[in-house]
């Protein structure tokens, strides 16, 4: 009964087997015209006129169609037509590197893959190709989608993520819905094809093109729509930062960007409008330059940093020069030998001019022209981090150099000290060229002697009876002896926040207790674990700090707000 | 009797040409500006209130240049006291005529602490009038025409003089326009750079601009060929984008 059983079901299974065509063994054969497939144990093959579709059931298995060997495949599957050219495929590579040939266009793929590929409109489409893979010959025209994907030109390999397109004869190109990051550039679903070059030529054969050149960028658009092109910091041929970008959309012009480190020189940016309703904007996050209808525009944008560069105009005699600070001056180049003239200028602050910005006046000491900018530029900056209480509490600000300031204030030099500045009260803040970063601290002190202070002796004002109560005594915790520690902390340099004090210094007495807290004012991460009840580190006296100096307006709504919200009070 | 008639009719001719000749006198007499030789003895305060006139003038036209047409900023400005133009692409510039009237209305008020009540002048005994101005800003100077009743007293003599011009030559018409001019070609793609170069170029003007803050530039329009106090004349002014 048993022998019955099991013989019924081998001839079951060789039925099943003769029905279905499964080969387990081996295949050696050809199909279709002069078409050889071969393929070892593990992989499902089924031929027909229509052509051959194998299936890899077991590691270790290939196919090899036209001596095109697919091996290192652990699952999937791959097709081909009567002629023997892979329509498509789908397949996972095992732990070996592996290299295939579709149609003669060959990529290598890092181990544990999986491929993607298929054939249309007579075009070879690779996606979501690995990392790392390398596209070692392109014979047909070929699309290549993935991130960090690798090609060869002209012996030298380029990287790039995205869609890449080649066509039969070799010409690179982005397709109109693709997007594509290269050689710094980003540009995405740019609406046409655009042809992409290696050589930095002009190709006057071509509508719109980009080329990339050991020194010349070139980007040809001639149609009136307009392409979005994004710039990071490995575009080469410009100096962008870390985490900066430029957007450079164009329609109906043509660029050149040229490097001219070698020349010591920035960065030149020739555009030529095609048309007369061609642009071309540069925006790099800081300010935008637009050159339409044969006139420079500028816009200003928020965030960004900006980067040197000569822009001109191709069709007049006009040039925009930007510096790394983000300064415009406009120059009309005027006949040979008479020079240029610099009549229009963004950002380049002078003494008077900064003086109008601020509504305070300045004066400088003996410094040169170039710390006088800078100083400018940097007290500009700190301007905008104050309240309009606190800058009404100040009439003046000096600037002077080092020696000018031991100089003419020579008593710090007798208590041992070295300020960068200091607050007095007629309302004049005095600085150290190059310490304009204390201008926060210094116009809390002016603002505090409005509300009261007067220094070295009693002081009187509703808000330093208020901050008194909270703050209790100066001197009972913190030591001025050997410069400014607390007592607890047995000499020890600490310069956490304690005793309800950002720092020792700040426990000194209530002019630098007031000013320290201010200074902290756009630091919520500082205030966070002292406010918050939950916290270990909390101290009432930093909130009823934080509200004192909100309530008689040191510190803007704004920050104060940030605070709580940072650290999730009420 | 033909004899009669005749010697009649002379009388009429030249008694209608006298009636016209002084009708036209007091027609034309303001336009011919007929002044009356001026006594010796007034010229020092003559000079003196010319010189006030030209002091004060020059301070007012550059302060109201500083305040972008307003001696004082008026209520759209910025916290230092800039005035706006442009507010979200509404034009709030004054008009000439906004800026003559106000020049006019400070030097007027702000002359009497240059004269001083003649302190100065004790040989003299000197009553004065309402003082009024009317200005004229053109291309190339300012006029200032002051009307500034003076009765003036030495010894015996007393002399009256009211009428005071003078020109102030700066480029205040050409700057104004100017500015007026970019105003005007305000651009949703932003400050036309090219517009102002051409601007500055074609009028010898230097242009600066800065952030004021986020959404505002301020905008100085400098003309290094008008002098006042050893500073160029500058037209400031500011535009919220």
């Amino acid at each position: 009964m048993k022998r019955k059983k099991i013989l019924m079901f081998g001839i079951l299974l060789l039925i099943v087997i003769m029905r279905f065509n499964f080969v387990f063994a081996q295949y050696q054969g050809s199909f279709g015209e002069d078409i050889t497939i071969e393929s070892g144990e593990g992989i499902d093959l089924s031929l027909s006129e229509m052509g051959a579709n194998a299936y890899f059931r077991k590691p270790g298995s290939f196919v090899e169609i036209n001596g095109n060997r697919f091996e290192n495949i652990k699952d999937g599957w791959i097709q081909a037509n009567e002629k023997g050219e892979i329509t498509s495929a789908r397949f996972f590579t095992d732990e070996k590197f592996g290299e295939y040939n579709f149609n003669g266009n060959l990529i290598k793929v890092p181990p544990n893959s999986e491929i993607a590929f298929f054939v249309i409109d007579g075009r070879n489409v690779f996606t979501g190709l690995p990392e790392n893979t390398e596209i070692k010959n392109i014979k047909t025209t070929a699309e290549f989608e993935g991130k960090n994907l690798k090609f060869w030109k002209d012996n030298k390999q380029y990287d790039f993520s995205g869609n890449l397109n080649f066509r039969e004869n070799g010409q690179i190109y982005i397709n109109k819905k693709d997007s594509l990051e290269f050689k710094g550039i980003e540009i995405e679903k740019p609406g046409k094809e655009i042809d992409l070059f290696l050589d930095g030529k002009i190709h006057e054969e071509s509508k719109n093109y980009i080329s990339f050149g050991k020194n010349d960028f070139r980007f040809k658009n001639s149609d009136l729509d307009l392409v979005p092109l994004y710039l990071n910091k490995d575009f080469s041929y410009l100096k962008i930062g870390e985490g900066d970008k430029a957007f450079l959309p164009t329609r109906g012009s043509e660029i050149v960007i040229q490097k001219r480190d070698e020349f010591g020189l920035d960065p030149l940016l020739r555009a030529k409008l095609l048309s007369s309703s061609g642009i071309v904007y540069l925006i790099n996050g800081k300010e935008g330059i637009a050159l339409s209808g044969n006139k420079f525009f500028l816009s200003r944008e928020s965030g960004g940093a900006s980067f040197p560069l000569e822009f001109i105009n191709q069709n007049s005699n006009e040039k925009i020069l930007i510096d790394n600070s983000g300064r415009i001056n406009v120059v009309k180049e005027i006949e040979e030998g008479i020079g240029r003239f610099q009549r229009v200028r963004y950002e380049y602050l002078t003494e008077e001019s900064t003086e109008k910005l601020i509504g305070k006046e300045i004066v400088f000491g003996g410094l040169s022209e170039a710390e006088k900018t800078n100083s400018l530029q940097n007290l500009k900056n700190y301007w905008g981090n104050l309240n309009y209480e606190t800058r009404e509490s100040i009439n003046k600000i000096e600037i002077l150099s080092s020696k000018e300031f031991d100089d003419y204030y020579p008593f710090f030099k007798v208590f041992g000290a070295f300020p960068g500045a200091f607050a007095s009260p007629t309302g004049t803040i005095v600085m150290r060229s190059g310490y304009e970063s204390s201008l926060k601290h210094e116009a809390a002190h002016e603002r505090h002697y409005d509300l009261g202070l007067i220094p070295g002796l009693s002081y009187g004002g509703e808000f330093n009876k208020k901050w008194d109560k909270t703050a209790g005594e100066y001197d009972k915790v913190i030591s001025t002896k050997h410069g400014d520690y607390y007592k607890d902390a047995s000499g020890e340099i600490i310069l956490e926040p304690r005793h309800g004090y950002t720092s020792a210094y700040g426990g000194k007495n209530i002019h630098e207790d007031v000013a320290t807290f201010v200074d902290y004012s756009n630091n919520p991460e500082f205030f966070k674990p002292l406010i918050d009840p939950t916290s270990e580190k909390y101290d009432k006296r930093y909130r009823q700090k934080l509200d004192l100096l909100y309530k008689y307006k040191f510190i803007t709504d704004k920050e104060y707000y940030r605070i709580l919200r940072e650290a999730g009070v009420q | 009797m033909l004899n009669k008639r005749g010697q009649i009719t002379i009388f009429i001719i030249v008694a209608i040409l006298i009636i016209g000749a002084v009708a036209l006198f007091f027609t034309l007499r303001g336009n011919l500006q007929i002044s009356k030789p001026s006594n010796p003895e007034v010229a020092p305060i003559k000079n003196f209130v010319d010189e006030c006139i030209d002091g004060v003038g020059e301070e007012v036209i550059y302060n109201v240049g500083q305040s972008g047409g307003y001696y004082f900023p008026p209520e759209k400005s910025t916290e230092t006291g800039i005035t706006y133009y442009l507010i979200n692409n509404k034009s709030y510039m004054p008009s000439k005529e906004k800026v003559e009237s106000e020049i006019s209305f400070f030097v007027s008020n702000k002359l009497f602490f240059c004269t001083r009540n003649f302190v100065d002048f004790p040989e003299y005994e000197i009553s004065q009038g309402k003082i009024r101005t009317e200005t004229e800003i053109l291309e190339n100077e300012v006029v200032l025409n002051v009307e500034y009743p003076l009765s003036i007293k030495k010894g015996e003599s007393v002399s009256k003089i009211k009428d005071f011009e003078i020109e102030i030559p700066i480029r205040t018409g050409l700057v104004y326009d100017s500015v007026s001019g970019f105003i005007a070609e305000n651009n949703e793609q932003g400050i036309c750079l090219s517009c102002l170069s051409n601007i500055s170029e074609t009028h010898d003007l230097f242009v600066d601009m800065f952030d004021y803050d986020n959404e505002t530039i301020i905008f100085i329009f400098k003309d290094e060929n008008s002098i006042i106090n050893e500073k160029p004349f500058e037209w400031v002014f500011a535009n919220k984008y």
